[in-house]
């Protein structure tokens, strides 16, 4: 049975070019409005998707002489840019965190540049991690491009921008290497282990990497005089010469007021992703700002540390009216989630702005033309308009306005559907934790595979493995009897999302698996240990 | 109107603008150049002091306050403190760390501030910590609760650096690095000025590759220029010491390499080198009779500041605690009995004294028209624990108002 | 002029050569602080055999009697501290000479006077500023132990000791404090009070069944920790217990009511809100030291200065201590900052003497009054004021010689001579 299923294998991994041009869809949306940077919606217009771009959006009638593979009917949704998260720490490989004993700190000797956090040759895109699960939990709150900055040191490396397209690297990066990112990051026990020092560790730098520079001129007969190549030096002094191309986070107060006395002391422009205490601090109109939208006054705050009364109406007044202020007078401040994933807070006080003055078009555009912009991605994401990226998401409502919800989201062509989502489910009949054998019948034969379910509620999550590897499980639901499951496997070099949709009665499942363009077969699932006394179904 | 009282007075202040004229009236007011003047009114204008005098005239619209005989003293400075930094204030990693400087990491929201002002403190003097042979640089605050940290470091104080002896600095060599004893505590101070002597400024690289003089080229260090700076004079140092032969060893440096020491802190043991410290011109920041908590601090006489008092060293009392500088008057107050002074005498360890160290006697630390108005008044002694706060001006605007301010708090308010 | 008045103090003394004891001593003096009853100008306090005989108004003189004059300068009782480390500690950051925490929760058989010891330079510092007698008390854990009440003047520990064990001192858990995360960026430290609430009732309880038991002539094995407790009924032995928020006040008197326990009240941060429950309790409260500074914002600044007043007008009995060793000389000036709140001088001062001293059974401490034992300070000024010099103190009608660490090393230093 394995064998028949490894020749299942093979045909498609022969009939795969054919399968490419597959998705090369040429996709009709109607009945939609479609934001427009100025503010305004365009009514009952439509989009046609070709592939991976948007040919074509328009009111009225679209050109003629086009084939549909698919036509969706938006419902008099509204379509909007695919948001931009501009600084996410996620989507990366954990960096390890040495526990080790801590040893005396021998204050005579200074470890190396990397093993003190100045690593600028570090590279997000190096350390990409992506899964489909969390990119459907991104597609789901209209994240369709993140910027993903390395984590780490006084000077971490540089940062990418990526379209959540698939899980390599190959498919999502947009552009690499677009920001060096500084931070106000201090060590514990190496050099620097204060604000200031960091502040002068960066001065130091400088000098450094321009003496390094001079250096290489430099012709000496005597060899002990010529320099020792640092790279990393070199790529340091690429962006002190360019004096642009840094970005820096700041929290509080003391930081932001640092970063701004670092640009003037080595005159370097940064782009500064700031905190809610931003509107505390004085900032030039035309600044280039990300600010992280979070009303929860930082813990150093002095709205944090005077009473639990002043902290909570600065979180619910004064911080959401002095920001509204705030990005009224600076027009040039980028929006972004609070925290790497936490999408939800950041709808309610993206609707607490508008409540306090902001109008939408700004609020809808500090989250996709202007990072675009920032980021120099905004040839490709940013707007709906034709040339661009097919990249976008439809709302029922307004986005900003209360309850809305998002039918679809369309990341590159590729759509995720969320509009038959029923969020009111019934409770589980069972709990299905445990380990399951399961047996999929399909044309081509039998396969069995091992299923491990962990239940929280509604909610499944676990792993199918086989001899040939695993596979995780992405979404998992158990409403009443139904139970659906979805994974996804890299069959042939791309992503196709395997769905099981089953019943459950008398501690088994039965039900149906459907593998995307290759069809479906049946599968049943008993509780490990147990016989499978019903032999496999009949093919259909 | 004259007839304001106090809650009037204080109404009508409600605005607190700068640049309004504001008459203090029939205060007990403390000068050091005419003594303690009954029944005298204080007119300031434009932050600063304007006129002393009694019944003063002014004109109809001016913000009067009627202090009934209160007691009004000039702002009280605190001299070693570490309150208003964000971001560590020890920069352990290395032993010579001269180009940290505290005032990039001030950080105008902490709530120590604002006790500070409840205990008549109006401007401090913030450090870095003593984990090092050569710490950071620190800098000299006026506490303007609810301004920025640009409004509130004051740029006309001198600019110092903080060194540490004695234990501290040994301590984190754990005993198996340098430095672990104080001879290598005054070593590791040592190469450093020997180093920062050496280094030239620009070690340029030269065109053609031939090499001139003794030295190669270098990069520019930043490090060594600050330690340059302070051989030249542009900072003076503050020195964290308990033993009374270690402050000699840096006295005995300070003649070889020619920097200043302006004060040594804590210095316990400092009525044993009275003598050298009056020749040196060195001053003391102290404190009045907190002892024992280190092996270094348990040799001490709170009377021994009788002697030092006589032969002129500069004794200024400090707090170096969150918890202290609220009560520095009450410290101040026990100078009387330990060193026998007079109350003028006792008032200027926290006013005039701190500011000669801080090098801002010229408009702060005393009252005297034309100075910076920062004021504190007590209803009561200025030196006793009977009294307390009630007023603290800073620079002509009031920054806490006893009665006022404990009505905010109830209202979950905070001050400006 | 101060000094030359405490130099004719101190020349009076050597020149009578006073031994005191069993003879008769009459102190002239400007001004006399009775506690037990109002101030006396200009009068006389007449001690026989380390006992104050009578206070007289007037300048009689008995016949036979030394006289020293302290015309002019005021005259005390000595102060009596009823939380301190005096003797069980040193040099603060020395782990080799402190005595005062025990590992473990729950040492009540822990007893301070087994430690305590008499030679340590602090003492008689202490004494030189107006300490007379003292509780010296061990600090660990939830149940640290016995405290010892010491007489600050005596060679070896006998010689001092007052009562050896002379309260049983608990220490409720306090709650981290709420904005300490931002500083230091650690994890906000967990709420222990409830358990430790819980854990010190159910040990109290404990002794108490096994207690009963053993009264009613039951057997067991030996417990030491458990049959020091029993001391709480046997002895009525004084208990203690260090309270901070409403809800460990409440815990206390309520414990107490329960289980007949003999309460004072220490630190009570929280008091004012629960004024009338402690007056009813009829319990008494140590303050902790007023050189102390409020745990959060919304308490106000002068949390911690405004208590006394206003358990003085709740009519609660209420004493002062200090509990750091190195700095209890400074109790006075300590205790003054509550003037500033409203506490009346009358009142500060018997939170200084008479309270202090009945809190903890001492029947004959605590006042300048016919029958009471002859501890006297002589300052010349107010003794809640700062500038205030102390010119001499007695202890049982004994003068006793300023030669403590800060006499010796202001001497030396006076004439540059390391050996004086």
């Amino acid at each position: 049975m394995k064998r028949t299923f490894l020749a299942l294998l093979a045909a498609v991994w022969l009939l795969l070019p054919c399968a490419t041009d597959l998705t090369a869809d040429i996709v009709l949306i109607k009945n939609v409005s479609v934001f427009q940077p100025e503010g305004n919606y365009l009514r009952d217009a439509r989009i046609v998707v070709d592939g991976r771009k948007i040919r074509w959006v328009g009111q009225g009638q679209e050109p003629s002489g086009l084939c549909f593979d698919k036509v969706i009917d938006g419902g008099g949704g509204f379509v909007y840019p695919g948001l931009i998260d501009a600084f996410s720490s996620g989507w990366q490989k954990k960096s390890v965190d040495e526990k080790a004993a801590p040893k005396p700190h021998d204050k005579e000797v200074r470890k190396s540049r990397a093993e003190r956090g100045i690593t600028p040759l570090a590279r997000s895109v190096e350390h990409l991690k992506l899964s489909q699960g969390e990119i459907r939990k991104a597609a789901r709150a209209g994240f369709t491009v993140v910027h993903v900055v390395p984590g780490g040191g006084t000077c971490s490396g540089t940062s990418a921008v990526l379209s959540l397209t698939g899980t390599t690297a190959a498919d999502t990066v947009l552009v690499a290497d677009v920001f060096m990112l500084l931070r106000l990051n201090r060590n514990r026990r190496d050099y620097p282990t204060t604000l200031s020092s960091v502040l002068y560790e960066w001065l130091q730098l400088q000098e450094d990497a321009r003496f390094h520079r001079d250096m290489a001129k430099a012709q000496f007969r005597d060899i002990r005089l010529r320099r020792r190549y640092a790279p990393d030096l070199e790529r340091l002094d690429e962006y002190f010469r360019a004096g642009r191309g840094w970005m820096i986070p700041v929290d509080n107060l003391v930081e932001h007021r640092l970063a701004g006395k670092w640009m003037r002391k080595s005159r370097q422009t940064a782009v500064l992703v700031a905190g809610p205490e931003v509107w505390r601090s004085p900032v030039k109109p035309g600044e280039n700002l990300v600010l992280r939208l979070d009303f929860s006054p930082d813990p150093v705050s002095r709205y944090a540390q005077l009473g639990e009364k002043l902290a909570g109406k600065a979180k619910k007044e004064v911080y959401p009216r002095e920001l509204a202020a705030f990005l009224l007078d600076h027009p040039r401040t980028c929006l972004a989630p609070a925290d790497a994933g936490d999408f939800k807070s950041l709808l309610k006080n993206l609707r607490r702005l508008k409540k306090n003055g902001v109008s939408e078009a700004r609020l809808i555009n500090a989250l996709t033309r202007m990072p675009a912009a920032l980021l120099g991605v905004d040839d490709y994401v940013g707007a709906v308009a034709p040339g661009r990226l097919a990249s976008f998401f439809v709302t029922d409502k307004p986005f900003l306005e209360e309850k809305s919800r998002i039918l679809r989201t369309f990341i590159e062509g590729r759509e995720y559907d969320f509009s038959v989502e029923d969020k009111s489910s019934k409770p589980p009949a069972a709990n299905l934790t445990g380990a399951w054998k399961v047996t999929v019948t399909s044309r081509m034969g039998v396969f069995e595979l091992q299923l491990t379910l962990e239940q929280e509620g509604n909610r499944l999550s676990g792993r199918f493995s086989s001899a040939m590897g695993t596979m995780d499980i992405d979404e998992g639901r158990m409403s009443g009897t139904e139970v659906s499951l979805t994974a996804s496997a890299p069959i042939g070099g791309q992503d196709t999302v395997l769905a099981f949709s089953a019943q459950w009665a008398d501690g088994r499942m039965k039900g149906t698996v459907s593998m995307g363009t290759f069809g479906e077969a049946m599968f049943t699932a008993v509780p490990e240990g147990q016989d499978n006394n019903g032999q496999a179904e009949e093919a259909i | 109107m004259k007839t304001g009282a106090l809650i009037i007075g204080l109404l009508v202040l409600a605005a607190g603008l700068n640049g309004r004229d504001l008459v203090l009236r029939h205060g007990t007011v403390y000068t050091f150049d005419r003594g303690v003047l009954a029944d005298t009114d204080l007119l300031l204008r434009d932050g600063r002091i304007f006129r002393i005098g009694k019944d003063l005239k002014t004109a109809s619209g001016t913000e009067e306050i009627d202090l009934q005989g209160k007691a009004v003293i000039p702002g009280i400075i605190d001299s070693h403190t570490h309150i208003a930094l964000l971001g560590g204030i020890n920069e352990a990693a290395e032993n010579v760390t001269p180009e940290v400087d505290m005032a990039d990491q001030v950080n105008p929201d902490d709530p120590s501030i604002f006790y500070c002002l409840t205990g008549g403190v109006t401007m401090v003097h913030t450090m870095h910590g003593s984990a090092n042979p050569i710490g950071g640089r620190n800098v000299t605050l006026k506490l303007k609760w609810g301004g920025s940290a640009e409004e509130m470091i004051e740029n006309r104080a001198t600019r110092t650096l903080k060194m540490a002896l004695g234990e501290n600095p040994k301590r984190a060599g754990g005993g198996k690095t340098l430095p672990s004893t104080r001879m290598g505590v005054t070593a590791v101070i040592r190469d450093a000025l020997i180093e920062a002597r050496a280094y030239a400024r620009k070690r340029s690289v030269p065109a053609r590759g031939k090499v001139r003089g003794p030295y190669p080229p270098q990069a520019r260090n930043l490090r060594l220029e600050v330690l340059q700076q302070l051989l030249k004079g542009e900072l003076v140092v503050r020195c964290h010491s308990y033993r009374a032969d270690e402050s000699l060893q840096l006295i005995r440096l300070a003649k070889e390499f020619g920097f200043t020491i302006r004060a040594f802190e804590h210095l316990h043991q400092a009525y044993r080198i009275a003598d050298e410290l009056a020749a040196a011109g060195i001053g003391i920041s102290v404190f009045a009779d907190n002892w024992n908590y280190k092996t270094e601090a348990s040799e001490f006489t709170p009377f021994g500041m009788e002697l030092l008092h006589r032969k002129g060293v500069v004794i200024a009392l400090n707090s170096d605690t969150s918890e202290i500088m609220r009560r520095l008057y009450m410290e101040a107050g026990k100078m009387r009995r330990y060193a026998g002074m007079s109350d003028l005498e006792a008032l200027k360890t926290i006013t005039l004294n701190p500011a000669r160290l801080l090098g801002v006697e010229g408009f702060a630390g005393s009252i005297r028209e034309g100075f910076d108005a920062d004021l504190a008044v007590f209803d009561g002694d200025p030196l006793s624990g009977a009294s307390k706060c009630v007023l603290t001006i800073i620079e002509g605007r009031i920054y806490f108002n006893r009665e006022k301010d404990s009505r905010l708090k109830e209202s979950g308010e905070v001050k400006s | 002029m101060k000094t030359l008045g405490l130099l004719l103090g101190l020349v009076f003394f050597m020149a009578a050569g006073l031994q005191g004891g069993d003879e008769l001593l009459a102190i002239k003096a400007g001004c006399v602080h009775t506690v037990a009853g109002a101030d006396i100008k200009e009068a006389v306090v007449i001690i026989r055999d380390g006992r104050v005989e009578k206070v007289l108004p007037q300048r009689e003189l008995p016949t036979g009697a030394t006289v020293v004059d302290f015309s002019g300068k005021h005259v005390y009782p000595g102060l009596v501290n009823p939380f301190t480390t005096l003797g069980l500690s040193g040099i603060a950051m020395v782990r080799e000479w402190n005595d005062v925490r025990e590992a473990g929760e729950f040492t009540p058989r822990m007893s301070a006077y087994t430690a305590f010891y008499p030679w340590s330079n602090l003492i008689p510092i202490a004494r030189e500023f107006g300490t007379t007698v003292a509780l010296s008390a061990p600090m660990g854990g939830k149940i640290s132990g016995k405290a010892v009440l010491v007489e600050l003047n005596g060679w070896s520990p006998e010689d001092m000791f007052l009562r050896r064990e002379a309260a049983l001192v608990v220490n409720l858990p306090r709650a981290p404090r709420r904005r300490q995360v931002a500083r230091t960026g650690e994890k906000a430290k967990p709420d222990l009070t409830a358990k430790g609430r819980k854990d010190v009732r159910e040990y109290f309880e404990a002794a108490r069944r096994r207690w009963r038991r053993l009264r009613d002539g039951q057997t067991f094995s030996p417990n030491p920790d458990l049959d020091a407790v029993a001391a709480c009924w046997t002895e009525k032995l004084p208990v203690i217990m260090a309270v901070f928020s409403v809800k460990d006040i409440r815990f206390a008197i309520k414990l107490a009511k329960e289980l007949e326990l003999n309460l004072i009240l220490r630190d009570a941060y929280s008091a004012e809100d629960v004024l009338d429950e402690i007056r009813d309790s009829g319990h008494a409260v140590i303050l902790s030291s007023m050189y102390a500074a409020n745990r959060e914002w919304e308490d106000g600044c002068d949390k911690v200065f405004r208590l006394p007043a206003r358990l003085a007008k709740a009519g609660i009995p209420f004493a002062f201590s200090h509990a750091s060793a190195a700095t209890a000389f400074d109790l006075p000036v300590q205790a003054s900052r509550a003037l500033a709140y409203g506490l009346s001088r009358q009142k500060a001062l018997q939170a200084l003497t008479l309270a202090p001293a009945r809190m903890l059974g001492l029947k004959h401490h605590g006042a300048v009054a016919p029958g009471f034992v002859a501890d006297l300070v002589v300052t010349d000024g107010d003794i809640f004021d700062s500038g205030t010099r102390v010119e001499a103190v007695f202890i049982r009608g004994r003068s006793i010689g300023f030669t403590s660490d800060f006499q010796r090393e202001a001497r030396a230093a006076r004439t540059r001579n390391n050996r004086p």
